[in-house]
């Protein structure tokens, strides 16, 4: 889709300009902002609590600290400790299960300070995991990205096999030896079954390598590894449309501008995410 | 009368018998002394002066009626058809005899055709007028008027802005054919512009909320990269808005861009648009007639709820062969019309335009750009035949396409009409057309990269058949009535992959059918002198007919079940009354106060998201999860005409309440989903405004200029809490003037300046950090405005030296569009600071600075 839009908008590159321009803008409420995960991966799992600011706040995220957390899959509870301001971390390490919903509570928090605490509440079930048959590692001199500029890409295929039966979310993200390089939110691809229910995923490109993007350039014997997460429906859509709001406005394609999603209560904002994780992993090898 | 007639040579195709005035020249000057005179005085004055007798029947009480004069001095004919006008009488001289005879009374017609004298196209709305009645009409689509008047002797004049006004004095005895043939204005100046009574019926006519842009004006006016669109210049008058700049869409008295009803030739055309809406589909050069109805819309038309937008193709030449093109800037255009046959009863017109922009692709040093196709061509076709004087028929067609294509990725889309229609003249009073009407709106996008292959499609077809009858039941009521049946066929989406490596399998979006019915009456209805008025009312039905499937919805819009209907089997049907008022009351000669009420209903939508839309939008349906949205409109005018009629004025005030308004809920998910009616949202809106519009046609100056306030505001459940928001066609301040300036015989400039509050935004007031990137915390729904909007683009028109014998006509237009380089912002978007990426800044995108261009057009 995006390919298409770009298809269509290349007249554009030829007669539109950007400059930066001043806005006035209100100032907003403070609101809880939850970065919490939950994979399937044996670990300490954390919980990143921040204040919300205005737009033009141009300052790192304030921490909110000395909360109370709690994760609870109904039959036992895991704390959190703060390791860092703001950053709280499972006191032990555990791993999430497939079919079981996990509850997270944030307490001891006054976001609005007006003296009473309030009680944050999400809760969600962890999808399983997906059956990875291979990948595959193809370097394209000139492949279109997004933004519509060719560049030279590797790009990783996915083969696997999508279950008829059920509505599937992926999302896909990439490690180069290890080292996560899709790590932000807005660089993990993710699609649903719609269009290829119970299909052969026959190779689609779901890894992205800009080589023009230090940290993303392949060495031969580079190992690749390939995290396929396995999201729930909201989770997917909060993905979607964070990517949405992500993406650059135009008065042909954009609906009118929206909040995001949130599963969390009393008004925060963010995401309390539980995913199951595949790894796959192939090492390049380059023909000189 | 205080109008100026320079010409009074008329050309008269008299059918039956005729008596035409003044067979006999006589030269005898008559002096007069007093200002009236009995009859009987009158005529022992001639009698004395010329040694003239005269015979009059005597049983009637003519001597004792009074003649008044205004000079001193006339031709003895003269005088004597002055006489006969005014007591209605008819003469004949033998000898030195003049014999006068009351004429009978009795209910007679004239009706007939007024068409162009030079090429024979038909003039729509074109007057006719009988200046001692002071009272006449216009011409219909097709240019047939009817008129029936008491018998008698009268001055008809026939006009049509643009063209000379013809004057006669006739004498009606039984029904007439008269039709006229109307000469263009002459190209010279300082000539004095010619106005005739019929020339202020935007005073005099029952209809408000109406423009009527002549093709010819629109033509002066400075165009976007010298493409002269018609799109664009109705986007200039006041309550008309673009839904986006320099795109298509438009926004009518706070409506949407998908509540405009576009017909071309009847038929209506589903997206206007090419390449991404910066340019209409409408070639200027095979277009006559252009008409915005903003309310007030006929009972005869229905089916959207903000405006009709009425366009009629030329029929062609039928006098001479003829060609007329340009060569642009970003496309060439090429017009054929001419007769077939001998006898003026056939002609033809064929018009091509296509873009080359793909050439300046193809020189841009971008290597991702430059081996691109991007094209869009359009050809319209028409031929009309005169069977007889009875019957007439037209065929005409429109066929246009948009093709983007790069390596592995290709989309094309375009619009087809067919129209085929058939007049018949019952009698004189009873006028028939019957229609016949196809469109088709189709696209189609693909995309050849392995994985990746697939093809998507998307139709959507009507098929109309329509009745109208015009019935002139006398001088003071005429009578429409007829209806329509359509049948709509949706096809929104089939996608698939293509080729053995294609992941994609196959997805369909579920067909759908419509039917679409409606009957209407309406009657127009003179009361006295002053008084007009106009009421209507008109049927509308709408039926879902299966082949077709209906999802049920929770309350959350989530799809609980669905039923599956056979192919014929009617299983929702809508019925809805549209009444649509008038009235007119005039003032005096050059003012009126004119009030409506329209009620209109619409049955299909589409589902747009953005602002400007984009060509892969699809329609839907009204169906048993999608109420018919409603409208009621409310308008109040004075209109008022200065110096001669040659500026019209009007201020109209509106209101407009509608209901079952559709939105679509936040990151709403509209293409290739079967289950879009999860997505849609309804609630109501209102809108109201004060426009405000002076029309000039002087001498030299013609153009308009207009102001606008509005306000339109929707509340829909489920978007912006529930709360009431602007709809982004909100725009309270709206200047607009478009004005066109002859200065020497060959050269003619000509300017736009529009000048409007910033259209209404959803800002980000905050944000949050989530996974290294930022959460935008927005604003209400369109609580924000973009800064105001205002631009000026200017044309100047060179014609080239005219060359006695020489048929060519060649003219350069120049024009500058934004010429003082404003950056109007397209969209403000919020981004993340590469070099710092704790910080959010605000940029604009701004197209369109200074566009020169360079057209030349040209005539045979």
């Amino acid at each position: 889709m995006k390919r298409v839009i770009y298809l269509i908008t290349s007249i554009l590159i030829l007669s539109s300009c950007t400059e930066k321009m001043d806005v006035k803008l209100d100032s907003t409420s403070t609101r809880l902002c939850v970065e919490a995960k939950i994979t399937n991966d044996l670990k300490r799992h954390f919980v990143k609590l921040s204040e919300s600011s205005d737009v033009f706040f141009n300052k790192e995220a304030i921490p909110v600290t000395k909360a109370n957390i709690k994760v609870s899959d109904g039959i036992s509870d895991y704390l959190y400790d703060e390791t860092s301001q703001g950053y709280y971390e499972s006191v032990s390490k555990f791993s999430g299960i497939p079919g079981i919903t996990y509850y997270l509570s944030i307490s001891n928090v006054d976001i609005d300070q007006n003296g009473e605490k309030e009680i944050y509440q999400a809760q969600s079930v962890m999808p399983f995991p997906y059956d990875v048959d291979s990948i595959k590692m193809n370097y394209d001199k000139r492949h279109m990205n997004d933004d519509g500029d060719r560049k030279a890409y590797w790009l990783l295929s996915l083969y696997l096999q999508d279950d008829i039966e059920t509505e599937n979310y992926y999302g896909f993200a990439c490690q180069i030896n290890n080292i996560l390089v899709h790590d932000t939110i807005t660089e993990v691809v993710i699609a649903e079954d719609t269009f290829f229910n119970g299909g052969d995923s026959k190779g689609v490109d779901v890894g992205f390598f800009d080589q023009e993007k230090p940290d993303e350039i392949i060495y031969t014997n580079d190992k690749i590894t390939l995290e396929t997460y396995a999201m729930t429906e909201d989770y997917f859509d909060f993905v979607n449309e964070f990517q949405t709001m992500d993406q650059t406005q135009s008065p042909m394609f954009s609906g009118p501008p929206a909040n995001i999603r949130s599963n969390i209560s009393n008004d925060a904002i963010g995401f309390f995410a539980v995913y199951s994780i595949t790894r796959n992993s192939i090492t390049v090898n380059i023909e000189q | 009368m205080k109008h100026i007639i320079l010409t009074l040579s008329c050309i008269i195709m008299l059918l039956g018998s005729t008596n035409l005035l003044s067979q006999n020249r006589i030269n005898n000057i008559i002096k007069t002394e007093k200002n009236s005179y009995t009859f009987n005085e009158l005529m022992n004055v001639i009698k004395t002066q010329s040694g003239y007798n005269y015979t009059y029947p005597t049983d009637s009480d003519l001597s004792q009626k009074t003649v008044n004069l205004g000079k001193k001095e006339y031709a003895l004919d003269l005088l004597l058809d002055k006489i006969s006008l005014q007591l209605q009488l008819k003469y004949r001289i033998t000898e030195k005899q003049i014999s006068f005879k009351t004429i009978q009374k009795k209910t007679v017609t004239i009706s007939g055709y007024i068409r162009d004298k030079k090429t024979g196209e038909d003039l729509i709305g074109a007057a006719c007028y009988i200046k001692e009645l002071a009272s006449g009409t216009v011409s219909n689509v097709y240019g047939f008027y009817s008129l029936s008047i008491p018998s008698g002797k009268y001055t008809v004049s026939y006009s049509f802005l643009g063209n000379k006004t013809e004057e006669s004095i006739i004498e009606i005895e039984e029904d007439k054919v008269l039709t006229v043939e109307l000469d263009n204005e002459s190209q010279q100046i300082n000539e004095v512009v010619i106005t005739g009574e019929g020339a202020a019926k935007n005073i005099k006519r029952n209809e408000m909320s109406v423009i009527k842009l002549p093709v010819s004006t629109v033509k002066k006016l400075p165009a976007l990269m010298g493409e002269v669109d018609l799109i664009k210049a109705i986007q200039m008058l006041p309550g008309v808005k673009p839904a986006a700049e320099g795109g298509t869409g438009f926004s009518v008295r706070g409506g949407n861009p998908d509540q405009n009803l576009i017909l071309l030739d009847e038929a209506p055309v589903y997206n206007a648009s090419h390449l991404l809406g910066f340019f209409s589909i409408f070639n200027n050069d095979a277009i006559s007639d252009l008409k915005l109805y903003k309310g007030d819309i006929p009972a005869s038309i229905g089916g959207r709820l903000s405006s009709f937008l009425d366009i009629r193709m030329k029929n062609g030449n039928s006098k001479k062969f003829s060609g007329s093109g340009g060569i642009g800037t970003i496309s060439s255009r090429l017009t054929l019309e001419g007769p077939i046959g001998k006898n003026d009863k056939t002609s033809f017109i064929l018009s091509g335009r296509r873009s080359y922009l793909d050439l300046f692709l193809g020189l841009s040093s971008n290597e991702d750009v430059n081996d691109n196709i991007i094209y869009f061509y359009d050809l319209n076709a028409k031929i009309n035949h005169r069977i007889n004087s009875k019957n007439r028929i037209f065929i005409s067609t429109y066929f246009g396409k948009d093709k983007f294509k790069n390596n592995d990725s290709q989309l094309s889309f375009g619009n087809q009409t067919l129209t085929l229609r058939w007049n018949h003249l019952f009698s004189n009073k009873l006028f028939s057309n019957t229609s016949l009407l196809w469109s088709k709106y189709n696209y189609e996008l693909s995309n050849s990269s392995g994985a990746n292959a697939f093809k998507w499609d998307s139709k959507l077809e009507d098929l109309s058949v329509k009745q109208d009858f015009n019935y002139f039941l006398n001088s003071n009521n005429t009578i429409k009535f007829g209806g329509i049946f359509t049948y709509h066929k949706f096809e929104p989406g089939y996608a698939h992959g293509i080729g053995e490596e294609s992941f994609i399998s196959e997805y369909k979006v579920n067909n759908s059918n419509a039917l679409e019915e409606a009957l209407f009456v309406s009657n127009e209805q003179k009361i006295g002198e002053r008084l007009t008025l106009k009421y209507g009312i008109r049927f509308s039905m709408f039926n879902n007919i299966g082949k077709g499937t209906v999802y049920d919805f929770n309350n959350n819009y989530e799809v609980t079940d669905s039923s599956i209907y056979k192919s014929g089997n009617i299983y929702n049907t809508y019925t809805n009354w549209e009444p649509r008022l008038g009235a007119k009351y005039s003032l005096n000669e050059v003012s009126s106060i004119k009030m409506s009420y329209s009620r209109t209903s619409q049955y299909m939508q589409l589902a747009q998201n953005s602002s400007g839309g984009m060509p892969l939008d699809v329609w839907f349906p009204s169906s048993p999860n999608v109420k018919p949205q409603k409208s009621d409109q409310y308008a109040i005018g004075y209109f008022r005409n200065f110096k001669d009629n040659a500026i019209e004025t009007s201020v109209e005030l509106y209101y407009k309440k509608m209901k079952n308004t559709v939105d679509f809920k936040d990151f709403a998910n509209l293409l290739l989903n079967k289950e879009l009616e999860g997505e849609l949202r309804f609630g109501s809106s209102e809108a109201y405004g004060l426009e405000f519009m002076a029309q000039l046609n002087l001498n030299r100056l013609e153009g308009w200029f207009g102001y606008t306030y509005a306000s339109t505001k929707r509340t829909v459940t489920g978007i912006n809490k529930g709360n009431t928001y602007r709809s982004p066609y909100d725009v309270p301040h709206d200047i607009k003037a478009a004005l066109s300036y002859q200065l020497t015989k060959r050269t003619s400039i000509s300017a736009n300046f529009t000048y409007s509050t910033g259209k209404p935004i959803t800002f980000p007031t905050g944000r949050a950090e989530y996974q290294g990137a930022f959460i935008k915390i927005y604003s209400d729904r369109n609580s924000y405005r973009l800064p105001d909007y205002h631009r000026m683009d200017l044309a100047l028109t060179v014609k080239n030296k005219k060359k006695p014998n020489q048929k060519w006509e060649g003219e350069w237009n120049f024009s500058l569009y934004n010429a003082y380089g404003r950056k109007n912002p397209w969209i403000v978007n919020f981004v993340q600071d590469e070099n710092d990426p704790k910080k959010i800044y605000a940029e604009k995108t701004y197209l369109f600075t200074f566009v020169p261009s360079v057209t030349y057009n040209f005539k045979f």
